[in-house]
């Protein structure tokens, strides 16, 4: 958006306009409305037709285990991106909050927990140190602060460790009734989240700072703060889906998760949310995280190779960052000159 | 209905930039309970000044005392707490938070639990909406709203705080004029409760509907303060404009009989409308106007930055379909926008660099630069415009705002344009290189080459142009000869009238 | 970053460009801070290794092993002063080295077999269509680079591991493999001269050509470059695909090095890349440094890595400390480019 040219004066007539520059606006507001909603059913509706294994109990369980790691993954960068910025250093956040939960776990029990959680909140903070202070921008900061999250993961230990302790990997195999606990986790996580941006100021300003930083400042916000809080609860957030991960796969393993800053980036943005910062619903992100699962998994049924899934993936998410992006442009033309 | 405590006084406030010097002992007064307008050019200080009582800006000197609390060097959290809001044309708003949550954004009330209260957010909210008598839902999102229904906003969110002096600039500018009525009547009404607004506005016509006294200013000085009962517009447009023609123009008519730039009926939706005129060659024709007059979009649009809607544009008898800035500087077009540091210059980069930049491909064989072309045409610009710098290398963010902008005219110099596009040449340039800029404006017209200045300076309109056009609001509303042209004149057909505002 | 900040903060850029007015300070040392931070690791090294560091054959080491790095991080370069990032430049050298090794292979392999000028030919075209779709997307939708090129990344990666079936390329074509054996005079491996090359290469497509003036002024300030009569788009395609070249070129480098190159090497290329670009002190923020800035960063942080190696640090913790390098780098160029402005 530098590309404006800004001596061009522009009487602020953007949103009285009545052209069709409006209608257009009105169409693509009311549109990205149910476009989330559409298309997860959709693509439910595809997996039904496509595999008749699509809604059977299994597949549904397995779906949701996934979805509760990367779905929890996703609220964070969710948050980090509603407030303006990006974090690239989630996956390698999974790796090391897994290994040190997988290598801590059998000498502390369940204080393994919340000690990964913070190991994930301290990178988190980190990168909020950076970004602010430094002002370094987002993508450089957490990209460097990836390099550190991966280096140490690989310093606690350069092999996987398998867990033995049967408490952690309860977390993955219990269940209520017919929900993985995981999912129930998932769903506190969101619940939280959610009420924590309904109901609390420091939400609402994650939304003020990443809309209009400069007017949430003149208004008493304190913008660094909650940029850092972002990044912190992202970085928690990332520790704990590290947590889960490791359950899952019943070991810490240094090198997974390389690429789930891509993922939990476009499982946000097919949710609807702005890449921009400012706008987006929390919950229209997890539908953005299940859809983007559903796809895979209709994909693994199909028996698509998983080399190609990769490629369709990347696809997909180039398409999925682009389009909005270039439909957002659209309708900007109405009120600025590119 | 006025009453005599004074809420505000600034006194002998100084406010220098490196090289401008923005305001210069500025004294202004704010009574509890008045309408204060405050009129004057762009480049007035008026902004300046506004900046300086919300504590965005500190004075160099002066004092500021706001009901009986003085203070050197107001910051905004002070201002805030003393009870200074302003309201700018360009929305504070958020626009993906609702109409409460940005009323209320940074002092949400919360319950007893620290958590935040919603419910009375949005009551309160509504009381003020209601108070005011604006029908806006308060669980509406800003980016959904009118532009003048979130002007109202702002103003009720000023409301949510003690607000005792209330700055409005160009309140108006956005609103048709039932909602001007809507908007008057709440001015009114704060007001009536005493308390102090500054009103900033172009439209003269306005200012006597609303105002109870008058301050214009006028090259960062205090002009006059007069009651609004006592004085009238062609009064204000006097005291706004009266500054003395200095002789730093030398013009040489150069008019030659040949069209160079024929415009008919050009249209930009939301920019412009109907603009109608010629440009003849070795012709500078001055386009006069206030902010958000058109100016700047026309030239854009010329320029091929902003697609016209309609109308079509001849030049050296060709018609002109710019839909980029490569096609236009193509057909010999070369802009000197207004915002020189932000779109005019790469800064990081030297004069050389930016000298060139337009006539690289002239400059270069098969890709590679001719490095003694380069340096020929760099020494050559720099010592033909008596660029001040150290070296060819130099980046020109080093240099002074006035050497700056001969390396922009220099551009299109090398380039070699047969039609000049001007935004404000000599805005933030100091005296002396004002003089040079407008000598080389003047050879350059001699030697054949067309130019459209856009300018707010009065002076500079009239010492340098063959021919003037006014814009007002999209419109041309006025084509002046050299000889026609008076300041007042140009002022009178410059400044909105407020019953035209309707359409 | 963000979309309304940017047009928001007029204010604030003009409080700062007026700053920017202030003549320069003389506070510089001679030949920039980064050759003397060069000087003062080398030092360093010779002390706390009792001068095993400063034996040639040591000291061949370290440009030979910086040789693929150091043509990858003016790949990064390219992008970076573009006021742009390539995050895929790591997966393209690495596809790039595959399939030159590949085709060039007498052995059977997943390309056709191809005589090995053809073979390095099809490599480059490689690179240089990523790249070229890189700059596409880049310069005619307004997703951030990053972005971009983490898809492509992703694209790429999924590519090279469905088409090699994840196995390895073994026995490139022999003369590639006496390439990287290859010492010139006797001390300096082949690699590090190709390395010279391709700085000398991209010392004039930056300051010799039409190209590289437009590159920069594009990355300093691309709305003033646009009405300066820039192709802005063209300019990215550009830029892009020299850099995806340049990304195939250092495969081939790895691949001559290693003789032996598999579909999930190159792990640490992309932050390493980015390391050096930002630790010779290019501005990330576009328009700003020169080719001997990315040698210089590339050679800081060999330096710094071969100390590490001689002095039995672990690689993971390595990997770790070069994050740590790219956060105080950017961080600290940042301070002293306000510094001096101010």
């Amino acid at each position: 958006m530098s590309t404006e040219m800004t001596s061009v004066s522009t009487p602020a007539t953007g949103r009285v306009g009545t052209g069709p520059s409006r209608v257009w606006s009105r169409l693509a507001g009311g549109l990205s409305a149910w476009v989330v909603e559409g298309l997860f059913l959709l693509v439910v509706l595809i997996g039904f037709i496509a595999s008749p294994q699509f809604l059977t109990t299994f597949n549904v369980d397995s779906l949701l285990h996934q979805a509760a790691i990367l779905g929890v993954l996703a609220v964070g960068q969710y948050l980090v991106i509603i407030s303006g910025g990006f974090d690239l250093s989630v996956g390698a956040v999974v790796a090391l909050t897994g290994m040190v939960s997988a290598k801590s776990v059998s000498e502390m029990g369940l204080v393994s927990l919340p000690l990964a959680v913070a190991a994930g909140g301290m990178m988190g903070l980190l990168s909020g140190l950076a970004v602010t202070f430094g002002r370094i921008p987002p993508f450089v900061a957490t990209l460097g602060v990836l390099g550190i999250a991966r280096g140490l993961a690989f310093t606690v230990g350069n092999q996987g460790v398998i867990i033995t302790d049967q408490t952690i990997l309860n977390i993955n195999e219990a269940s209520v009734g017919p929900i993985p606990l995981v999912a129930i986790i998932w769903l506190i996580v969101i619940a939280l989240v959610f009420a924590f941006l309904r109901l609390t100021r420091t939400g609402t300003y994650f939304f003020a700072i990443g809309g209009n930083a400069d007017s949430a400042r003149l208004a008493g916000v304190p913008v660094a703060r909650i940029r850092i809080i972002a990044y912190v609860l992202s970085g928690c957030l990332a520790g704990l889906a590290g947590v889960l991960f490791a359950a899952r796969s019943g070991s810490g393993s240094p090198g997974i998760a390389g690429g789930w800053e891509l993922d939990s980036i476009a499982a946000v943005v097919i949710g609807g949310v702005s890449l921009f910062g400012g706008s987006g619903s929390l919950l229209r992100a997890m539908l953005g995280t299940l859809i983007y699962l559903m796809l895979t998994n209709i994909m693994n049924l199909a028996n698509v190779d998983a080399y190609v899934q990769n490629v369709l993936k990347g696809v997909l998410i180039l398409a999925a960052v682009t389009i909005p992006a270039l439909v957002q442009r659209r309708r900007s033309i109405g009120r600025t000159s590119s | 209905m006025m009453s005599d405590d004074v809420l505000v006084r600034m006194s002998g406030i100084t406010k220098n930039y490196p090289g401008v010097a923005a305001l210069r002992g500025v004294d202004f007064e704010l009574r509890a309970g008045e309408v204060h307008c405050l009129v004057g050019e762009n480049g007035a200080g008026k902004s300046t000044l506004m900046r300086i009582l919300t504590g965005a800006e500190q004075p160099d000197q002066g004092v500021i005392t706001i009901d009986g609390h003085e203070s050197g060097h107001l910051r905004p959290a002070e201002a805030h707490r003393l009870g200074v809001s302003a309201i700018y044309q360009e929305t504070d708003l958020v626009p993906e938070l609702t109409v409460a949550q940005n009323m209320f954004l940074g002092h949400e009330p919360r319950n007893q639990f620290g958590v935040l209260d919603r419910a009375a957010m949005r009551r309160e909210a509504a009381r003020v909406l209601r108070e005011l008598n604006v029908p806006v839902p308060v669980e509406a999102r800003i980016s959904e709203l009118t532009a003048a229904n979130a002007q109202l906003v702002q103003i009720a969110k000023a409301l949510t705080r003690k607000t005792r002096v209330l700055i409005m600039d160009e309140p108006g500018a956005v609103l048709s004029d039932h909602e001007l009525k809507t908007l008057f009547e709440i001015v009114r009404d704060l007001r009536a409760r005493g308390l102090g607004i500054i009103y900033i506005s172009h439209r003269l016509e306005e200012l006597l509907r609303i105002g109870d006294r008058v301050t214009v200013m006028r090259d960062g000085r205090w002009v006059a303060t007069s009651n609004v009962a006592d004085t009238s517009v062609p009064e204000i447009i006097r005291a706004m404009v009266g500054r003395e023609l200095t002789e730093q123009y030398h013009k040489t008519p150069a008019v030659r009989d040949e069209i160079a730039l024929s415009v008919q009926g050009l249209t930009v939706r939301d920019h412009f409308t109907d603009i109608s005129f010629d440009v003849r060659r070795g012709e500078i024709v001055g386009l006069a106007g206030l902010v958000g007059a058109g100016r700047s979009s026309l030239l854009a649009c010329l320029f091929g930055v902003i697609p016209a809607t309609s109308g079509t544009v001849i030049l050296n008898g060709e018609p002109l379909r710019a839909r980029s800035s490569v096609a236009a500087i193509e057909r010999g077009i070369g802009l000197v926008p207004e915002d020189r540091r932000g779109t005019g210059l790469v800064l990081s980069r030297s004069v050389s660099e930016n000298l060139m930049l337009p006539s690289l491909d002239r400059l270069s064989r098969g890709g590679a630069l001719r490095q003694k072309a380069l340096r020929d045409v760099a020494k050559k610009y720099i010592a033909e415009l008596r660029v001040k710098t150290p070296s060819a290398a130099q980046p020109v963010q080093y240099l002074s705002g006035g050497n700056q902008q001969k390396v922009v005219l220099g551009k299109w110099l090398a380039r070699g344009v047969s039609l000049l596009l001007l935004d404000e040449p000599t805005a933030g340039v100091d005296v002396g290189a004002k003089a040079e800029i407008y000598a080389l404006i003047n050879k350059l017209a001699a030697e054949g080459m067309s130019i459209l200045m856009a300018s707010s300076e009065l002076p500079e309109v009239l010492g340098m142009s063959d021919r003037v056009l006014v814009m007002s609001e999209g419109r041309l509303t006025a084509e002046l000869s050299r000889e026609e042209a008076t300041q007042e004149k140009i002022m009178s057909f410059a400044v909105p009238m407020s019953t035209r505002s309707a359409s | 970053m963000n979309v309304s900040d940017s047009t928001r903060t007029e204010v604030k850029k003009s409080e700062q460009q007026i700053a920017a007015e202030e003549p320069r300070t003389g506070r510089q040392l001679p030949g920039g801070t980064m050759l003397w931070v060069l000087l003062a690791l080398c030092v360093l090294a010779m002390a706390l290794t009792k001068g095993v560091f400063i034996r040639p054959s040591n000291l061949t080491t370290v440009l030979f092993q910086s040789s693929v790095i150091g043509v990858l991080a003016i790949a990064q370069a390219f992008a970076v002063l573009c006021r742009g990032l390539d995050l895929s430049v790591g997966a393209t050298a690495i596809f790039s080295a595959l399939v030159v090794g590949g085709a060039s292979s007498a052995t059977d392999s997943f390309v056709p077999h191809l005589p090995l000028p053809l073979a390095i030919l099809a490599g480059l075209v490689l690179g240089l269509v990523i790249g070229a779709v890189n700059g596409f997307l880049t310069g005619r939708t307004p997703v951030p680079a990053f972005i971009i090129t983490l898809s492509t990344y992703l694209v790429i990666v999924g590519v090279t591991f469905l088409v090699t079936n994840a196995s390895p390329v073994n026995n490139p074509d022999p003369l590639i493999r006496k390439f990287g054996d290859a010492r010139i005079g006797g001390l300096i491996p082949a690699p590090v001269l190709a390395w010279l090359v391709f700085i000398g290469i991209g010392y004039l497509l930056l300051n010799k050509t039409k190209y590289g003036a437009m590159l920069y002024a594009v990355g300093g300030n691309e709305t003033a470059a646009r009405l300066s009569g820039v192709r802005v788009p063209r300019v990215k395609l550009l830029t892009y695909g020299t850099a995806g070249v340049f990304a195939a070129v250092a495969g081939i480098l790895f691949l001559a090095r290693t003789g032996t190159v598999l579909p999930s090497d190159g792990g640490s290329f992309m932050l390493d890349s980015i390391a050096a670009v930002a630790v010779g002190g290019i501005s990330l923020n576009g328009g700003k440094g020169r080719i001997r800035d990315v040698v210089l960063g590339v050679l800081i942080l060999a330096v710094a890595s071969n100390l590490m190696n001689l002095m039995g640090v672990s690689q993971y913790l390595q990997a770790a400390v070069q994050g740590a390098i790219i956060l105080v780098a950017v961080g600290a160029n940042l301070r002293l480019a306000k510094g001096r402005a101010e």
